[in-house]
């Protein structure tokens, strides 16, 4: 139980000094707000840029701007954009929602391919199907998503056109075609993860299928599969959860490329672009967003690994 | 003699092309202990293993045979070996703390044993792995059920393996160095626990151990292994008090003996024994043993009958320990002759 308060403690900290560093990294960025929204537009003068300035407060001491955004965070309101004068929470909760869809159903993916690969492939290590496996993962880690993507674009939407190219419809409005636009983007983004799973899982899948346990349940007499199902992969698994815990936070903010391909505007594509207004508004909040999510999964996934082992979890019997 | 369960005939093992165990050949009756002892590295594990099917590659049977009643395991498959494998034929092994699956409660894995041979219902499984760790000597057997591998001690965890090993009544029990891995005090508790739970069972067991003085309570026989080869057999009396093979004479006298003066440095065995894919041709003993001559190289030296012991020597010491060798033996008449010297090494 001390491991989890600590866990949690700990994640909450890491919060708070994220958020503090992403506001004064973003102040000390050289470029300004006002002038890049103002770009070179004719007719500019002082006492307009002094408006806008004191109309997003940014005309105010850099702790008390701090912890107004701190403060609005509490009741979800997290200030306008200095570029659109939207509301940042909105423009933010509609880019949410493609990218925790694209994560989940890209991790899903990535786990349901790399599990039985692994499986298959640690059985019998050097093997030629481990062999085969390993080339096609390796393949797989070295080709640039946007390739992928690129590819599957041109071949399931434009050569088939069994799938949308570009374009993402919320599953409130259509759950089928959200699916359908949700495949191709979830695939180029399992082909960079699920062989990162598949390596790791697969060397811990050979550690464990050489351990004494192992052969143990193999001298009872169970099964290839038993053995491998009920003994093998648990212990893999557990150490595994990590990598995948790693892979989901990082899918979370970086999956751009992929966002940029199927052109629907995710939390990436929504931190890029916000970087390039110097709209620190809401690029602060995006990154922290980020930040907080891969903090809350990477939580999860300790406390999940902690509860799942009864080493860690305490006594029972 | 009644027919034997097991019968170990000629068995081989190589590690890759390199050859471990050399042709062992043993049998057991029913109920009877043989010992199985040597230096670490002779193949006393291997040689278990390999009876279980249990090798993992490199490491590969590569000849003989395994009898267990009338079939021989080394032709069964997978499927045909795994109902086997727990029902007649179990195995305890070295080191309790890494053989148990960490992630399971010690209860499922007992419960694991039973149902891979027995289908009973739930309830009754559970009640009978109870049984068992009761049997075992496990204290409040229906509670620690649900406790994990990491809160056992190193020989409770033992006892468990144990009661997995016992699960489903085997004929034959492989013990492969059973107490190695826990404390002294451990060890005996352990080692009678087998003794009594084999007894009460009737189940026939091959003890490996290097630890001579376990060996001497527990077996009816014992086999001395050597550089993946059986040096010596005779029943554990005449082996104690007449070793005949100049190796197995050493390891007898290398045990500590707390009555004499343990001032007095420890008798050792000189040298090391070879590795394998060095192993001198002849007798694999003769670069260490203090008796070899010329003819000792020559290949090959059987196991021979020796006054109720089985001995692969050719100059085995005497029953009477004042005079030295056996002269004239078979294998002397040999050692002039240009086939035997002609000889291949061991390949």
């Amino acid at each position: 139980m001390q491991f989890v308060i600590k866990r949690v403690v700990i994640s909450a900290i890491l919060l708070v000094a994220t958020s503090v560093l992403i506001f004064a990294i973003l102040r000390a960025l050289p470029g300004d707000p006002v002038a890049a929204r103002l770009g070179t537009a004719q007719g500019v003068n002082q006492a307009m840029i002094d408006r806008l300035r004191s109309s997003a407060g940014l005309d105010r001491p850099l702790v008390s701007q701090y912890f107004s955004w701190v403060a609005g965070m509490t009741h979800g309101n997290l200030g306008r954009s200095y570029f659109t004068d939207r509301q940042v929470s909105s423009m933010i909760l509609s880019a949410l929602g493609p990218t925790l869809e694209l994560t989940v159903l890209g991790v899903a993916l990535s786990v349901l391919v790399a599990v039985p690969a692994a499986m298959a492939a640690a059985r019998r290590p050097r093997g030629w199907l481990d062999r085969s496996i390993t080339a096609i993962a390796s393949a797989g880690m070295a080709f640039p998503p946007f390739v992928a993507g690129i590819l599957l674009i041109i071949v399931f939407s434009i050569t088939v056109h069994w799938f949308p190219a570009r374009g993402f419809i919320p599953l409130t409005q259509d759950p089928v075609q959200n699916l359908r636009s949700m495949i191709l983007p979830s695939i180029s983004l399992a082909a960079g993860a699920a062989p990162l799973i598949l390596r790791y899982l697969r060397s811990e899948l050979v550690t464990a299928l050489n351990s004494d346990y192992v052969r143990t349940a193999a001298g009872k007499g169970a099964p290839e599969r038993r053995v491998m199902l009920r003994h093998a992969l648990p212990n893999a698994a557990l150490p595994s959860l990590t990598m995948i815990g790693l892979i989901t936070g990082y899918t979370l903010g970086g999956s751009v490329v992929v966002e940029y391909v199927f052109g629907f505007s995710g939390l990436g594509a929504l931190s890029v672009q916000a970087a390039f207004r110097r709209d620190y508004a809401v690029l602060q909040s995006v990154v922290l967003l980020i930040s907080a999510l891969f903090i809350l999964v990477s939580l999860t996934v300790d406390l999940l690994g902690w509860w799942l082992d009864p080493r860690t979890r305490g006594h029972r019997g | 003699m009644t027919a034997p369960v097991l019968d170990v005939r000629d068995l081989q093992v190589a590690i890759g092309t390199t050859p471990v165990v050399r042709g062992i050949s043993f049998q057991l009756a029913p109920g009877e202990r043989l010992g199985l002892v040597g230096e670490s590295g002779s193949g006393k594990s291997l040689t278990a293993l390999s009876i279980m099917g249990l090798n993992r590659d490199p490491i590969r049977v590569s000849g003989g045979q395994v009898m267990l009643g009338g079939t021989d395991l080394l032709g069964l498959s997978r499927a045909e070996l795994d109902r086997v494998r727990g029902a007649r034929i179990s195995m305890i092994y070295q080191d309790p703390a890494s053989s148990l699956n960490p992630l399971m409660t010690v209860g499922a894995q007992i419960v694991e044993a039973i149902n891979l041979h027995d289908k009973v219902e739930r309830g009754q499984a559970r009640a009978r792995a109870a049984d068992l760790l009761g049997d075992v000597g496990v204290p409040n057997p229906r509670q620690r059920l649900d406790a994990y591998p990491h809160e056992f001690s190193g020989g409770m965890r033992q006892r468990v393996m144990i009661a997995i090993a016992l699960a489903c009544q085997p004929e034959v029990l492989l013990c492969d160095e059973p107490t190695t891995a826990l404390d002294v005090t451990t060890q005996s508790l352990v080692i009678n626990l087998i003794d009594r739970l084999c007894s009460e069972r009737g189940v026939a067991t091959v003890l490996i151990t290097h630890d001579l003085g376990v060996a001497a309570g527990f077996c009816d026989n014992i086999a001395v292994m050597y550089a993946g080869q059986l040096v010596e057999q005779s029943s554990t009396g005449t082996l104690f008090a007449n070793a005949r093979h100049p190796y197995s004479h050493a390891l007898m006298s290398a045990t500590v003996d707390l009555g004499v003066d343990v001032t007095t440095a420890l008798p050792a065995i000189a040298g090391q024994p070879p590795l394998p894919g060095t192993i001198p041709r002849g007798c694999s003993f003769r670069p260490r043993c203090p008796r070899a001559v010329e003819a000792c190289a020559d290949e090959p030296i059987d196991l021979l009958s020796l006054d109720g012991s089985l001995v692969r020597c050719i100059r085995p010491i005497s029953s009477d320990p004042g005079s030295g060798t056996h002269p004239g033996t078979a294998r002397d008449a040999a050692v002039d002759t240009p086939a035997a010297q002609e000889r291949m090494p061991n390949a």
